[in-house]
């Protein structure tokens, strides 16, 4: 008897202290919860190949994807949708369209001076290789992390141009940059700086459960996929944004932060404004993971 | 990290659930529009416009938390729950909640027979019935499963103010039928 008063003393006693302790930061953390990463957690280095699903080797080469898998009621999952990107899917869609719009609005806005294309970062006016190897990255003249399509709004803005990050124009526009790095691997570095505090910062976003549902990213491209929710097939979140903007064939040209906005509706929490830190942040994690993957424009997806 | 853990044991035993703030101010980087009837906002990329039409989404979310870092809501811990009989459910109502994305959506991760586009999440709820699961059980695991699976993905549909308590009831109700 004595040792268990003992033991509640004890107890209450350090529990108070405990309290004592981390009261302001109690005060300062309400109660969350997080959705499990894969087994054996993200590299601080991450590959494409470390794909958790380990289903990369199948949608690997956009070129080589296996028909029969694609057609698979099962399987096709397995293929994380590549068959609606270049070369698989040639077929003429929106995205084509929004492709000549990007290539039309950049003529006008760069003019004979080259303006446009050396706001965005390519000092020579040659926009090869920028959406694969130069975003996202920490604009230092804005003092925050910065992807294309907030980088368009922002240097359209300078010539007196609205091109809001989210609209059709803007991402249009994107679309047409990022078809100068068609083919080129990805690669950013988030091993340092204000990248890798990004990249972490998205990773903590990324499994972080909210809203309604009280679902994360994470519960549908980890915990759950390649399971079905309401008929659609879950994939992986590894080399998913080699592709954007994409042409959904609801007919909607949509960025990666437009589609965030969705993937919250869907899950049934407040989405947030293009170009909010977390959607930024949750870009850069998810760059990382597509490091290594080629960029591949016009794309669609359903 | 054992600080961390041992802030979690203390606060676990020693502080009452955060509830949801009724009026939350909220965080400047959500996308709501005030002038909406359902401020929930989204932004259609209408064709060859550098503008967005901000258009309403089909139930207003303000009222959860969300993924800004500016957003001090918390959610409420895991709650056990006792259930009070009699259930007094509406079966009809119960499948009309459990098929109809905006109200509990059940179809979403659960196959239910009759139902088109269903998940694979979740257990199929066909037979469900016929199980003979307990109602005090069947209660906690609508209002709020985490109390009996801890890591599970099923939302906290009365914790968390998704559905009230007759809804929770209509639903029980309507599952009790499928067998």
């Amino acid at each position: 008897m004595r040792s268990r008063i003992t033991r509640l003393t004890t107890l209450i006693l350090g529990s108070g202290l405990a309290v004592a302790l981390c009261g302001s930061a109690l005060a300062d953390q309400p109660y969350r919860q997080y959705a499990p990463k894969p087994e054996g957690g993200y590299s601080s280095n991450p590959h494409v190949s470390q794909d958790h699903t380990k289903t990369y080797p199948h949608w690997k080469d956009r070129a080589a994807l296996d028909p029969e898998r694609v057609a698979s009621e099962a399987l096709q999952w397995t293929t994380n949708w590549k068959f609606m990107d270049p070369p698989f899917d040639d077929s003429l869609h929106g995205g084509h369209l929004a492709l000549d719009r990007g290539a039309e609005l950049f003529a006008e806005l760069n003019g004979s001076d080259n303006r446009f294309a050396r706001c965005l970062g390519a000092s020579d006016g040659n926009l090869k290789g920028l959406r694969a190897n130069h975003y996202p990255h920490f604009n230092t003249e804005l003092g925050k992390v910065v992807n294309l399509e907030m980088m368009i709004e922002h240097c359209a803005a300078q010539q007196g141009a609205t091109l809001a990050h989210g609209s059709y124009d803007n991402s249009a526009l994107s679309v047409y940059v990022a078809s100068h790095s068609n083919g080129m691997p990805i690669r950013i570095d988030v091993t340092q700086g204000e990248l890798k505090a990004a990249f972490e910062r998205g990773q903590e976003r990324f499994h972080l459960r909210t809203g309604r549902m009280n679902m994360a990213c994470g519960t549908c491209h980890v915990t759950l996929v390649g399971e079905r929710l309401r008929g659609q097939a879950l994939t992986t979140h590894y080399g998913d944004v080699a592709h954007w903007p994409t042409y959904r064939t609801k007919d909607e040209l949509q960025s990666l932060h437009v589609r965030f906005t969705e993937c919250n509706r869907n899950g049934g929490t407040q989405p947030l404004k293009p170009g909010a830190q977390p959607y930024v942040d949750i870009e850069v994690f998810l760059t990382a993971l597509s490091n290594d993957y080629p960029v591949a424009v016009p794309s669609a997806r359903d | 990290m054992r600080k961390t853990l041992l802030c979690a044991l203390a606060a676990s035993i020693l502080t009452a659930p955060p509830m949801l703030s009724a009026d939350p101010g909220l965080p400047a980087d959500v996308l709501v529009n005030p002038s909406f009837e359902v401020k929930t906002a989204w932004p259609y990329p209408k064709q060859n416009s550098g503008e967005i039409e901000w258009r309403a989404h089909g139930r207003d979310l303000t009222q959860w938390i969300t993924l800004s870092y500016e957003d001090k809501r918390g959610i409420p811990q895991p709650t056990a729950v006792t259930f009070q009989g009699p259930l007094n459910g509406n079966a009809e109502r119960g499948r009309e909640i459990a098929t109809n994305v905006r109200q509990g959506n059940c179809v979403a991760c659960h196959t239910i027979p009759g139902a088109n586009q269903t998940g694979s999440a979740g257990p199929s709820l066909a037979g469900y019935g016929a199980k003979g699961m307990p109602e005090s059980y069947v209660y906690q695991m609508i209002h709020d499963p985490r109390v009996l699976f801890p890591e599970t993905v099923m939302p906290p549909f009365g914790a968390l103010n998704n559905l009230t308590e007759q809804e929770i009831r209509d639903v029980m109700a309507f599952i009790n039928t499928l067998r």
